[in-house]
Order: C-alpha cells, then structure tokens, then sequence
C-alpha cells in the first residue's frame, strides 16, 4: 500500500512537473508572441496612437479592450486600387486611439495578446529638418536677371540654379555651385500633368508666384463638407492637412514657412514678371508641375509616422509621381534599414505603396526623395537612408558640404541647400532664395539653408526631366529613372581637400574637409546631364587592336572616377562581335577594353550610388543600386574627338 | 522592219550601253568634288543602320568645310565641323577644335556613292556613303560638339 502511495505520489509529482513545464513553456511563448508582434518602443513616439496590423484574414475586434477610446481603419481604400493596397498590406492597418490616463506600452501588450494582431507600433514622431530660419528677402530688384531667359527679377538672386561666382553671395562663391538647369530650359521647363506631393508644412497655395502651379482636385467640391470624391477626406481642394485633417493652414504660429518656400524651389511660376523662378515652374505660356500639399507640420505640432504612411497612400491615390520629404527621424536613431523597417512597418508599406503606382503614363512607379538631415552626423537620416529613397546632401555657394549637412552611408546625391556662413562670413545671399508665406515675409520671398532646401532641387529636377520624357514621349521605370537621375552629377570629391571657412560649433571656423569624400552621395545634381541621360547615351567608341580605357562620364557623370562599381558583364554574343579576348574592367573611373575586330556590344555596369556598400534592406546602412547599359562600337580608326573622320 | 533599221537598232542600243557604261566609270582623281551632302551606308562593323550607327557628311569645296552630323547608339546627334582639303584622292582634315582626322582617306567617287579608305592603318577601314540630303530634323535635333562639351565638363 505505502509503495503504491509513493507510486502515485511520484507520478502525480511528475505529472504536475511536466503540466508546469507545458505552462512555463507556454507563457515564456506567448511572452516572446508579443514582445515579437511589438515592433518598436516608446521612445519619442505619440502618447495617444497606436498602429496595429492585423493577420491575413482576420477581422478587427478591439472593442473590449481596456483604455481603448476609438479605433479606425488606418488607410482609405480606393475602388480600383484594392489589389495593390492588398499587395502592401495596407488593407490590414488600424489606428487605435489611446485613453488620456491609459499605460500605452501595457495597452500595447494587451493588444497584441490578441491571435489576430501580428503587428503593433508605437508611432514615432517626425522632424522637419529645420533650424526655424528664414531671412526676408528685401531688396527692390524689378529688372530681369542677367542669365535667366525668364523675367522674373529675383532670379538674379538665385545661385543655386546659376551660379556665376559673384562673391556677392558669398566671399569664396564658386562658378558652376548649381544645378545647371539653365541649358535645360531651352528644351523643357515643366509639364502641368506632373504632380509632386510636398509633403511638409502646408503651401501657401494662393501665393501669386506659385498659385497657377498648384494642383487642384477637380472631383472635390470646396468647402460642402463633403467627401465629393471619396477619397477618405473632406474638401481636400490642394491637398491635405493630416495633423488636422481640415484646411491646409501655413500662417499660424510656430510655422515656418517651410512648405511654401521649398514648393517655390520646384515650381515657383517662370516668366510671370514677379518674384524668383522655380526650377520645373513652366512660364507663362504652358504651366509648370503641379504642387500638392501634403501637410504633416502645423504650427509647433509634429505628427506621428501614421501621418506620413497616410500622406504618402493619399499623394499615391490622388496623382502623385513625386513626392518632396524634408523632414525624418534624427541622425542616428535608427543605424539600418532592418531598424527602420522594424520600427516603422506602416510608413514602409506606404512607401512601397507610393513606389509602386504608376500615375505618369510615361513613368512606370513613383519616386520618393528626401533631404538627408542637418546634424552635421556622418550618417544620412531615416527615411532618407532606406535603399529605395534617395536622400539629398547640401552643398553651398562654393560647391562644398555645408556644415550642418548630413553624409555618409545612406546619402545618394548632393545639391545646394545654401549656407549662412560660407566663407566665414555672415549673409543670407548664400542661401536659397524662394518664395515665403507673407506671415514669414513681408515681399512674400526670403532665404532659407537647410538639407531641406537642397532636396528640392533634385525633386525639381526629377520633375523637369519627367517633363522632357513626356516632351520626347519617352517611357522608363523608376528603377532606370533614379538610375539616370544619380549618375547625372558633376563631381565634388575632386574639390574635398583641405578646410573651408563656416561655422563651426557656436563660431567661425576651419571645417575640414577630407571626411566628406565619397560620402556626398555620386556628386551634384545636374540638370542639363540629366536630359542627355533622359535621350539615351552615345556608344563609346573604341579603336581596334588598342587596350583603352573609354571615357564613361556620358553615362555615369562627373563622380565616374569616384564611384564604386560592383559587377561589369557582357553577353558572349557581343564579347564575340567585338572580339574581346578578356572581360573588360574598370579601372579609375574608366572603362578598360581591348577589342580584336570591328564589331559592337553592350556592357552593363552596376555601381553604388552613395557609398561603397549597397543598401539591401537589411542590417546594413547603404547607397541605391544604379545600373547602365553602355554602347560600345570597335572601329579600325577613332578620332580623338569623337567625330566620325 | 527592214535589214537597214534593224542594224540601225542594235547600233544605237549598243552606243547607249556604252554611253551607260562609261557614266559608271569611277570618277578621275583630280576631279572628284566632294561637294554635297553624304549618309553612311556601310562601315568595316557592317551596315551601319543596323549599328545603330547614322552618319551625314556635308562637304563644301567653296569655303573648304565640312559637318558632321553624327549619332551613334541613342541620344541626340551631334554637329562636327570643321575645314578639309583633298588633294590627288586624298583627305585630310581638322576640326574646329583643332583635333584633325583619325587618319587621311583614299576616296573615290562612282555616281553618287563616296567610298573613303583609312590609309596607313591596318586593317583598313572601307565606309561608303551615298549621296542623300540631309534631314533638317536631324540638322534641328543636333547639339553643336563645341557646345555640348563645355557645358558637360562643368568648370567649377
């Protein structure tokens, strides 16, 4: 009997044992379940939100939980647009708005409990990168400038699209310090069915330099209160205020004029008689492209990353190709694209949304740019940093970095973002003039320096090139778009020796420039170069029985000696035409090739844009991948010009 | 038809083959005149529409100059000019930007086909060019050489 009792005993014993071990088991899974399914932390996010994304097929069901105030579907959906929402995930989305007393991070962990949730996300705050400065433009110019062929006066004003090296703008302002958009104009000065999402503070849309350049929604009916087009908003005329969700505001207090003066850099309106030119503005025969304010700072209010992931679903769904982002994260706060994708899941899905709607018949997905960040850190900002966006670093007047300009791993092209300081002293000619709100500016025209201002620059000139391809009734994808648009640069890493005169700190100084080399992205935006790009390359000629090294600036620009280059193939069929008897290489910047016979060929060449690594999207911090087709033809004889005799 | 005419006949068609054939005739060296416009037809690669490759060539005797309308692969085309001088058969030639020829040609000249020669290179390069106007898209499209290359190396 009594060894029968310790029988049972021990099996009631290692009965209990093992159901403890199931539980333990149990709930050290669950517990890893939702510390999984809680994609990020609090640390600077909203108080009051809560993004939560639920699995395939699963129905919302937040109602009984506790501190919940109100729940919603994060994205409006779109009839006709369902199965990419789908393929993005967007379909899945809510926003759960958080009880004033309620412990977010416990609310989180109550959430994700639930079978259905396989993601939640505290929504981190966003930053437009800007030092709240503007300087009032107060001169009197009325006649034309000298080297615009428009009339609008101030454009004498505006280095950063002409820069002669007056140093009037600044004592060590340099000839060429700009995006040379001047050549391009006699081909193409905007085309009014392209429409870039500023994504910002709010324009000012009835500024009379940018008002005939401002999309209207033509489906919506002002002010009825109603959402005529059922796109998920009311009277939504120009665009949206996602921190309100009303009216597009810019003249409260706290608001810097931001959004406005970088609406002017793109499409400020050319050849009306007044104020400064915008670099895609068109004149004023055929209208510029069109801005759509995407307001995501109002006032001193910021705006969690639900705002922006909705912006960008709203600039995809309303006719956005391009969409302008001044703003991110600080330097630093997140160091991979694995970190930003974990953290910030719904703002990715929504730019891979953006990326992959066609709303230009000429251009196959969209295109996100943003600036890189004004710490002066050695590492692009996120979301600028992610491989698919391209990030903008800042040079000034004297075709070198700004001090505070964000650089390294991350950072895709430079363009001038102007400087208070260059040269060691202060004048705010050296920065970028364009248009202010009249709360801002009294002449409703001031200056600004900023990574923020440097970024339109490369969205004008991306929109002015879209304008060239539906001139020329070209088609690409945006992959070959970003491709042409990165390697149309000239070089800046030749100019990267020695100091410069800025601020550095609280005070003048000597800013040395060695760190910044290769790490400025593939060089500064071009215009001119990127409609040669956007027409198609000439074949390099090669010469029969001579090893050379071909020239590639045509098709990688001015960085081409600076660039990092990562695979160069060629078919058989065309090693053969040309009678290679090695795979060509390159070698300083240029193309290596021995061809044993007349013949002709393709080669194709992928480089870094910005770095040395590519980004992947992974645990790692890289530049975008660019890949080129260049022409090669062997002939017996070759002119040292390139003529054909 | 008598004996009388049909003799006639074949005389007058014989004289005319001759005539026919004499205009075939390659000619003289001393006296061919480039003047005219040119597009290439074949080049030592192969055809050259094929290539990819459109070459229009104007030369004019008068004021000694030539242009170059060229594209090769995509793009637009671009505008070479410059003065040339042909002696006994033979061209040579400068740029305006003081580059010369690759090398002087051998031409020759057969009704309106131009056929140039590289000489002192091996293998030699043979192009033929047919006489052909030159489009005025392609004279509107082309960006002048000089021009184009000052304002892509950007002199910062």
């Amino acid at each position: 009997m009594k060894r029968k009792l310790i029988v049972l005993s021990l099996t009631a014993l290692a009965a209990t044992l093992s159901c403890q071990k199931e539980v333990t088991e149990q709930v050290e899974s669950k517990s890893v379940s939702i510390s999984t399914k809680i994609v990020n932390d609090t640390q600077d996010a909203l108080g009051n939100i809560l993004a939560v994304k639920l699995n395939e097929g699963c129905e919302a069901d937040f109602k009984n939980i506790e501190g919940l105030v109100a729940y919603e579907k994060a994205f409006t959906s779109i009839p006709g647009k369902e199965e990419l929402e789908k393929k993005h995930g967007l379909d899945k989305w809510y926003l759960l708005s958080v009880g004033e007393n309620t412990d977010i991070e416990k609310f989180a962990q109550t959430v994700a409990e639930a079978g259905s949730v396989s993601k939640v996300q505290f929504c981190k705050r966003i930053y437009n990168k800007i030092d709240r400065m503007s300087v009032p433009y107060e001169g009197a110019a009325t006649k034309a400038s000298s080297w615009a062929p428009f009339n609008d006066p101030l454009a004498s004003a505006q280095w950063h699209y002409c820069n002669t090296g007056d140093l009037s703008i600044s004592p060590t302002a340099r000839e060429g310090a700009d995006v040379n958009v001047k050549q391009a104009w006699k081909f193409c000065n905007g085309d009014p069915s392209i429409i870039v999402a500023v994504m910002d503070e709010g324009v000012k849309y009835d500024h009379p330099d940018l008002a005939a350049n401002i999309w209207t929604n033509e489906k919506e009916i002002p002010g009825n209160g109603i959402d005529d087009d059922d796109n998920g908003y009311v009277d939504d005329i120009h665009g949206m205020n996602f921190i309100t969700n009303g009216a597009i505001t810019w003249g409260k207090e706290g608001d810097s004029g931001h959004g406005t003066h970088i609406a002017g850099t793109i499409a400020a309106v050319n050849n009306n008689g007044i104020g400064v030119c915008g670099i895609a503005g068109g004149d004023d025969k055929k209208a510029g492209v069109k801005i759509m304010s995407c307001q995501v700072f109002d006032a001193k209010m910021s705006i969690g990353d639900y705002g922006s992931a909705r912006a960008f679903k709203y600039a995809a769904d309303n006719g956005a190709t391009i969409v302008q982002c001044s703003w991110g994260y600080k330097a630093g706060f997140f160091k991979s694209d694995e970190q930003y994708v974990r953290n910030c899941p719904m703002e990715v899905d929504a730019i891979n949304y953006f990326l992959d709607t066609d709303n230009c018949p000429n251009l196959k997905g969209g295109v996100i740019i943003f600036a890189a960040g004004n710490e002066g850190a050695s590492m692009s900002a996120y979301p600028a940093a992610y491989y698919k966006n391209i990030s903008v670093a800042s040079i000034a007047s004297d075709n070198l970095p700004t001090y505070y300009t964000n650089y390294g791993p991350g950072t895709n092209i430079s363009a001038p973002g102007g400087e208070y300081y260059t040269g060691g002293k202060f004048s705010e000619s050296g920065c970028v003039l364009s248009t202010l709100p009249y709360e801002n500016s009294s002449t409703g025209y001031g200056y600004m320096q900023g990574t923020s201002m440097a970024c339109p620059h490369v969205t004008g000139v991306a929109a002015l090139g879209l304008s060239y391809m539906i001139k020329r009734g070209l088609k690409m994808d945006n992959s070959e778009f970003m491709s042409k648009l990165l390697t149309s640069v000239n070089d800046i890493d030749d100019f990267l020796n020695g100091e410069k005169s800025t601020l550095v700190g609280n005070t003048y100084g000597k800013l040395v420039l060695s760190p910044y080399r290769k790490q400025m992205g593939t060089g500064t935006i071009d215009a001119w170069r990127f409609f040669m790009q956007i027409d198609g390359n000439p074949c390099l000629t090669a010469q029969v029985g001579k090893s050379q090294r071909l020239d590639i600036t045509d098709y990688f620009g001015g960085c081409a000696g600076n660039l990092t280059y990562l695979e160069i193939s060629i078919s058989d069929e065309d090693k053969a035409s040309l009678g290679l008897e090695s795979d060509p290489e390159i070698t300083y910047g240029k193309l290596k090739i021995h061809p044993t016979k007349a013949g002709c060929g393709i080669i194709r060449i992928k480089a870094v844009a910005g770095g040395e690594t590519l980004g992947t999207g992974t645990n790692d911090m890289g530049g975008m991948e660019i890949n080129r087709d260049v022409a090669v033809i062997s002939r017996y004889v070759a002119s040292s010009n390139g003529g054909w005799l | 038809m008598n004996k009388t005419r049909i003799y006639k006949s074949i005389v007058a068609a014989v004289f005319c083959v001759l005539c026919l054939a004499g205009c075939k005739k390659p000619a003289p060296i001393e006296k061919i005149d480039l003047t005219g416009e040119w597009h290439l037809v074949t080049f030592s690669a192969g055809e050259a529409e094929k290539m990819d490759v459109d070459v229009y060539i104007a030369f004019d005797k008068a004021t000694d100059s030539f242009s170059i309308y060229q594209k090769i692969g995509e793009g637009h085309y671009t505008l070479h000019e410059g003065t040339y001088l042909l002696t006994n058969g033979i061209l040579n030639g400068t740029y305006k930007d003081g580059a010369t020829f690759a090398c002087s040609y051998t031409v020759s000249m057969e009704d309106d086909v131009l056929t140039m020669r590289s000489r002192d290179i091996t293998p030699e390069e043979v192009c033929t060019y047919k006489r052909k106007a030159i489009p005025s898209e392609v004279k509107k499209d082309a960006l002048d050489y000089g021009t184009k290359a000052e304002t892509l190396i950007r002199f910062l």
